[in-house]
């Protein structure tokens, strides 16, 4: 299994994506941050995959999604797909150069097309039922 | 002589850097933000930018045979579900 990411456009078009070699990182890359940067216009949303769980944003997750926010200058959604599901947050753009606050991540109910492909391209298996408590 | 290049609430800029001894990813972030705050970047000057406003990016380097060497001030990129 391995971590997975999709930058993804209007209309849930899948814009472009690489993949890592662990199934916990996703390691900083310049080739991301220029696939990011170029098509800046187009992207709706960053997703990535936590093959091993948990269905939550990591920390170094909530610290990139900063960053990227405050070098773009704009809202951004974020998710993570994980066995159990997918989780979603909004983050806005910064201004005066204060990070925003790791927002708190929504449960998706309705998954997008490419959720379970995301999956699949991780070496997850089919999605797990999420434990309702 | 150095190029560095800042990108910053949605643009991406150029600014000389006039110094012949290597710098460290702390002074390349500690110049930018006194760049930003100065107005050196045109477009973008935050008279109130934050001293840890470039904490979270990471330090590009790339020699140039025949031309000045290009420093890039990014957002790092890094996902995973452990640090």
């Amino acid at each position: 299994m391995h971590e997975v990411l999709f930058l993804v456009g209007k209309s849930n078009v899948i814009l472009w994506s690489d993949a890592s070699n662990s199934p916990v990182s996703l390691p900083d890359s310049r080739a991301r941050w220029e696939a990011i940067w170029s098509r800046r216009d187009l992207i709706v949303e960053i997703a990535h995959s936590h093959p091993k769980g948990p269905l939550a944003f990591s920390h170094e997750d909530g610290t990139t999604m900063a960053a990227l926010v405050t070098a773009l200058g704009r809202r951004l959604r974020f998710s993570v797909v994980a066995p159990a599901g997918m989780v979603r947050a909004d983050v806005k753009a910064v201004t005066a150069g204060r990070a925003p606050a790791v927002p708190v991540a929504t449960l998706v109910r309705e998954e997008p097309w490419w959720a379970p492909l995301l999956r699949l391209a991780s070496g997850m298996n089919e999605r797990t039922p999420l434990q309702e408590k | 002589m150095a190029i560095l290049n800042i990108t910053y609430n949605g643009m991406s800029a150029d600014y000389p850097l006039d110094v012949d001894h290597a710098l460290s990813d702390r002074d390349i972030r500690r110049i930018a933000v006194e760049v930003v705050r100065s107005g050196g970047l045109r477009g973008l000057r935050i008279a109130n930018l934050s001293d840890r406003a470039f904490d979270a990016y990471v330090v590009d380097r790339f020699d140039t045979p025949g031309s000045a060497r290009r420093i890039y001030l990014r957002p790092k990129v890094p996902f995973g579900a452990v640090p």
